[in-house]
């Protein structure tokens, strides 16, 4: 089968020709100009493929897919004082501290005693019960920051 | 053992970190031949991710003794293909083809490139412009430096189809250059 002059040459580019038909179409170049130039188109367009550069997906690339892969692990941290007892625990300190910051305001209110206030602030049942309700809360605190409920966005 | 197998190894025993290395020295390949049967960066990007999660999930039936490379790009085109089939399935009356063609205005045009003489660009930007077939063989080829006989496992043509296709490919691209060529020596007289 004879094969047009484009596509000899393309296989000449590939290195797809043997030796006898490399210098056949070498010598046919020489003596005509016509098949040169068609050579030279050619061989201009294989150098551009060649020369073609990768294209580059976005930045991220590697790092969303990993992710899809390997999401990140949650924390595995156990809250020191469990969820539902956090809330029990809350709704009674809450309720206590409301009774007795209303009980220690208004009896010095009601008898007019003002020092009594100071004193009931003072005494030792109502300080230790102030710092006991405070540490409570700073364990919430912990336990909620450890497991990313807050500042997780920060 | 190839740098490719140990890394398999790697993830196959858990270390899936190390599938990132894998992504990172094979991303730009998957994603060009994704972008060549697409013709739209986000599609491609879309087809790029889903061949390598494919090919995470199926790295145990991966066989040793073939090249990862190859097998890869297996995965690609037939993501790349799915993905292409649903398009045109998805397409309504209202949607135009040219929509999911590659933005020009994201590209210089041929013109432009071939006054300036930027000719490799001109050829890369005109590669896009052919059909999918075309456009991706000449990809695998050139860009991939696949050989036919790995084209031919990749995209499941037979030998001579790829080497027709190959040659069709690089006679419309000369095609195209000459339209432009003398369409540009008209316009200077």
């Amino acid at each position: 089968m004879i094969q047009p002059d484009e596509q000899i040459i393309w296989r000449y580019l590939d290195g797809d020709l043997d030796e006898i038909a490399q210098r056949h179409l070498e010598k046919r170049m020489a003596e005509d100009p016509s098949l040169k130039t068609l050579f030279d188109q050619i061989s201009a367009v294989d150098s551009g493929l060649r020369s073609q550069s990768l294209e580059q997906p976005s930045l991220r690339f590697s790092k969303t897919l990993m992710e899809k892969i390997q999401p990140p692990k949650k924390s595995v941290y156990r809250p020191l004082i469990p969820a539902f007892t956090q809330k029990r625990i809350s709704a009674a300190v809450v309720a206590l501290s409301f009774f007795s910051i209303l009980i220690s305001v208004s009896i010095p209110v009601v008898y007019n005693e003002p020092q009594i206030l100071n004193e009931t602030f003072a005494s030792g049942p109502v300080a230790v019960f102030l710092w006991a309700v405070t540490a409570f809360w700073g364990v919430i605190f912990f336990d909620q920051w450890k497991t990313g409920k807050i500042f997780n966005h920060f | 053992m190839g740098e490719d197998s140990l890394h398999i190894q790697r993830v196959l025993k858990g270390e899936t970190s190390s599938f990132e290395i894998l992504v990172e020295k094979y991303q730009r390949y998957v994603f060009s031949l994704c972008l060549r049967v697409l013709k739209n960066r986000e599609e491609a990007e879309e087809a790029a991710q889903d061949s390598f999660m494919k090919a995470f999930r199926k790295l145990d039936t991966f066989q040793q003794s073939a090249k990862f490379s190859t097998w890869l790009y297996k995965i690609t085109w037939n993501t790349a293909l799915d993905q292409l089939r649903s398009r045109k399935n998805n397409l309504s009356t209202l949607d135009k083809p040219e929509n999911h063609q590659i933005a020009d205005h994201h590209f210089p045009q041929p013109e432009n490139l071939l006054q300036s003489g930027q000719n490799v660009e001109l050829v890369q930007l005109l590669v896009t412009r052919l059909p999918e077939k075309e456009s991706t063989i000449l990809t695998l080829y050139y860009l991939h430096e696949c050989n036919v006989e790995e084209i031919t496992g990749i995209t499941g043509f037979s030998t001579s189809n790829v080497k027709v296709i190959l040659y069709r490919g690089r006679n419309l691209l000369r095609q195209k250059l000459e339209v432009l060529m003398k369409s540009e020596i008209k316009e200077m007289l």
